[in-house]
């Protein structure tokens, strides 16, 4: 997140003049001024001016507002000068007229030339192979290089979204890739096979391999000078590529420029292990290429399989027929057909006895939940790069932050509650522990991350369950609460301001404990926030006690960002929590209480008043106080009694006989005493 | 055989009582013996006494222990007198005959009923008095808690004089939490 990006003023404030927007007191965005040509699927370009070097040529380009740019890679790309990318020079909120609403913007640099290929439909005049060497595979080595090392990835490398420099000759750029979610848009053309059997919006953001795949098929259809299949829809292109392979099927019976055939081929591999790696293809640049034979993962069937009316004979498609219809596919699993088939249709002898022990463990449970266990299991077995299949959703594992938002926005309950599942029942770890057994160990961090998600939504409190998966999965995806939904809050900075605005605008909320909100803050905040979190957990956000905890997480909010006094909610919660005060049983103490939360209500000090509130040792006090008032009540009450009673009348004339009897026994000791002695 | 235990170690318990009654009677009786005309002296003195004790329906016999004691101060200068003398029954005889004799001792006897009808009350009247007023202190202190703490503490059905529309549940379970910040 840039430190420029204003953020925190009100919306239409951002308006400077007639319809001319400014990011960052820098940038000046012209909402009339549309750029088609820049624009993509999920984000609109539009004309910029740096106001600070009015020579710099710059466009903006504004999000969707259910589509969440990359905020992370922003980061990383903003320093990362050396790689041959569109960079990235300011982002954030802004208002955004069209909308009504505030929407993400980002401000880039232009590049000096066009794109390579106006659109995948386009013709242009074959590119050599030497220049396509130097204009594009020697500066995409070097991004992609850097992009390793970063741990990112890009993944919308496509030829339309590569762009000429000024200089002629000189390396060209890659476009932009943080403007939506990885591989948004993306075509199956520049996605692998694995990649393409998930929607878009569950397609993760991979690894560099996926982007060595989108480089092999633009130089491929760079070299020929078209896209030989830009007519085929994705599902033909997908059957395509796991019938004849990747390079086969975008080659389409072209000819691949001579010495590029190589390296394309090599890119083009359909198994992520023997697809050539960046250090294979600066080997191969630089004509030292030792290429060790590696072990090619075989998908296709010895004999084919029967499963609805139709046969298989790769077991790539076979996992991804059971994903969709894994109810039929779980019965079939059970039949004594299959396992026959598993005998003799497969040769990798350790896939059929870890299939056959897999079915063999499942064989007790006849219910949906069992099955569509085993069929993701199987799945996974069957097709060990594809994406997580679970009753007829596919996702990468790691694209299940985005499938979460997108199914948050589109409003899909069945996608959220299938994700939930998948990561309820520990089959997004499994998945990955699966991976790291087969030697990936770099998914070591995300295999544990899953396992932490798995604890949220077995909480089903507010801050927890699938909200918070939501906000943990994706870092900078703005609070989704519909109360700060047109607001762009995506940092806890803008959390506060944010609320304050929409109680001075709608004088309250409509629900003090808000799960988006308490998700949002439980995944951004620095330190742990689960007391607060559990007096939220059992109380449906109505009572006292919930409300007080959520004020204590907005609290902690404050404590982190000190100058955000919030005067319009802190007044609202003043009065919300007067049965709060009340519960105080001394007057004088509640006197006190009331004064001292008014005062911060004032203020809009969130943190005296939880403070207040949440104040043991007055709590304590006021607690002792009653107990001791009132057994101080009954004792005077007591006491009243008695001294009013028949018994203490009696008692009292009882107390002057014994004044009498004793007088009368001084007077007769004197009397006998004196008469004696004297 | 455990009743039968008991039995004999009640009458083992009452011979020693007996005794010692038989040996006080020797002993009266030995005194009134050696000492008749201060015995007749007293007997005849302390009669107020007697009778004192005999109507006296308190519980401590207040009334006898007033009179007794007054009794004893008439008696006693008659009592000198008889043993600054001769000693003996004639005088003793003397003294009981003697009309200011029996003055003083129903004189002082009147003294100590006077003294067992008037006190008692004029103590039980300040008594009351004082805890009357200990009583409308209280009272005062009983407002004064119900004002500060509300009706909950009398015992009745809570109904605070401010804050009797509190919410069921208490800032407990929320504040049980750490602090967000150091204040």
């Amino acid at each position: 997140m840039t430190e420029a990006a204003d953020t925190s003023a009100p919306g239409p404030e951002e308006i400077d003049g007639e319809n001319e927007i400014v990011l960052a007191d820098r940038y000046r965005i012209l909402p009339n001024s549309p750029l088609p040509e820049m624009g993509m699927p999920g984000s609109k370009a539009y004309t910029a001016r740096d106001l600070k070097n009015p020579n710099e040529q710059v466009f903006a380009r504004i999000c969707e507002p259910n589509v969440f740019p990359r905020v992370e890679v922003m980061v990383q790309l903003k320093n990362m000068r050396e790689a041959y990318t569109v960079i990235p020079e300011d982002w954030g909120p802004i208002y955004w007229p069209a909308t009504g609403e505030r929407c993400f913007a980002i401000i880039f640099r232009r590049p000096e030339g066009g794109a390579l290929m106006p659109s995948l439909t386009a013709g242009i005049p074959k590119i050599d192979p030497e220049i396509l060497i130097k204009t594009v595979l020697s500066p995409a080595l070097v991004t992609l290089s850097v992009f390793e090392r970063k741990k990112i990835t890009h993944r919308a490398i496509r030829p339309d979204n590569i762009f000429k420099t000024a200089v002629e000759g000189a390396g060209c750029l890659f476009g932009d890739c943080v403007s939506v979610p990885p591989s948004w848009g993306q075509s199956t053309i520049f996605e692998t096979i694995e990649s393409s059997m998930a929607p878009l919006w569950a397609r993760g953001r991979g690894t560099i391999s996926d982007d060595i795949y989108a480089l092999g098929a633009s130089l491929l259809i760079l070299g020929i000078g078209k896209c030989t299949v830009s007519s085929m829809n994705e599902r033909d292109l997908l059957n395509a590529k796991v019938d004849q392979g990747s390079f086969g099927a975008l080659l389409n019976g072209d000819v691949v420029p001579g010495r590029l055939r190589e390296p394309i081929r090599g890119m083009l591999s359909d198994d992520p292990m023997d697809r050539w790696t960046l250090e294979d293809l600066t080997q191969w640049a630089a004509g030292t290429l030792r290429r060790t034979a590696r072990p090619i993962r075989e998908y296709k069937t010895d004999r084919p399989v029967k499963f609805r009316d139709k046969d298989y004979r790769n077991t790539r498609t076979l996992a991804q027929a059971y994903g969709v219809h894994w109810k039929q596919a779980a019965s079939q699993m059970k039949t004594k057909a299959f396992d026959t088939w598993l005998q003799r249709g497969l040769s990798d002898t350790e896939l059929v006895e870890d299939l056959t022990d897999l079915i063999a463990a499942s064989a007790g449970g006849e219910d949906d939940a069992s099955a569509s266990k085993l069929v993701t299991r199987v799945c996974a077995l069957l097709d060990p790069e594809g994406p997580l299949r679970y009753k007829g959703l596919s996702a990468m594992p790691d694209g299940l932050g985005y499938a979460l938002s997108h199914a948050f926005e589109q409003d899909d309950k069945d996608t959220v509650g299938l994700v939930t599942e998948m990561i309820h029942k520990g089959l997004a770890s499994d998945w990955f522990e699966l991976k790291i057994a087969k030697g990936r160990s770099d998914l070591t961090l995300e295999s544990k991350t899953f396992k932490r998600l798995q604890q949220f939504v077995r909480q089903s409190g507010p801050g927890y369950g699938v909200e918070r998966v939501l906000y943990e999965l994706n870092p900078f995806l703005p609070c989704r609460s519909p109360m700060l939904k047109s607001s762009y809050v995506y940092s806890l900075r803008d959390l506060l301001p944010a609320i304050d605005r929409y109680v001075a605008q709608n004088g309250g909320m409509k629900k003090f404990v808000d799960r988006h909100i308490a998700a949002f803050v439980g995944s951004r905040i620095k330190g742990s926030i689960d007391s607060q979190l559990a007096a939220l957990e059992h109380s449906a956000g109505v009572s006292v006690s919930a409300k007080i905890g959520m004020t204590g997480m907005l609290a902690k909010v404050q404590y982190e960002h000190q100058n955000q006094m919030t005067p319009h909610l802190t007044t609202r919660l003043a009065a919300e929590l007067e049965p709060a005060i009340s519960k105080f049983q001394s007057k004088t103490l509640r006197q006190k209480v009331r004064e001292k939360i008014d005062q911060a209500a004032q203020e809009g000090n969130l943190m005296e008043i939880y403070h207040t509130l949440s104040n043991k040792n007055l709590q304590q006090k006021d607690n002792k106080g009653h107990a001791r008032a009132k057994r101080q009540y009954t004792e005077a009450q007591r006491e009243i009694g008695r001294l009013e009673s028949a018994e203490f009348q009696e008692e009292a004339r009882r107390t002057g006989w014994k004044i009498a009897a004793g007088i009368s026994l001084v007077i007769g000791v004197v009397t006998t005493v004196g008469v004696f002695s004297w | 055989m455990a009743k039968d235990k008991e039995t004999a170690s009640k009458t083992a318990g009452k011979r020693p009582g007996k005794s010692m009654a038989i040996m006080i009677v020797c002993g009266v009786l030995g005194f009134i013996v050696a000492a008749l005309p201060t015995v007749v002296v007293l007997l005849v003195g302390m009669i107020p006494t007697i009778v004192a004790y005999i109507i006296d329906l308190t519980p401590g016999r207040y009334a006898a222990r007033c009179v007794a004691g007054l009794n004893i101060a008439g008696v006693v200068p008659f009592l000198n007198r008889l043993w600054s003398s001769t000693n003996d029954l004639p005088g003793a005889i003397a003294v009981v005959t003697d009309v200011y004799a029996w003055l003083a001792f129903y004189l002082a006897s009147g003294v100590g009923w006077a003294l067992f009808i008037s006190l008692p009350s004029f103590v039980a009247s300040f008594k009351t008095y004082s805890a009357k007023r200990k009583a409308n202190a209280l009272r005062e202190r009983l407002e004064e808690l119900v004002r500060e703490w509300g009706d909950d503490i009398t015992g009745n059905k809570p109904g605070d004089v401010e804050g009797g529309d509190r919410a069921a549940d208490a800032p407990d379970s929320a504040s049980a939490g750490s602090k967000p910040a150091p204040a």
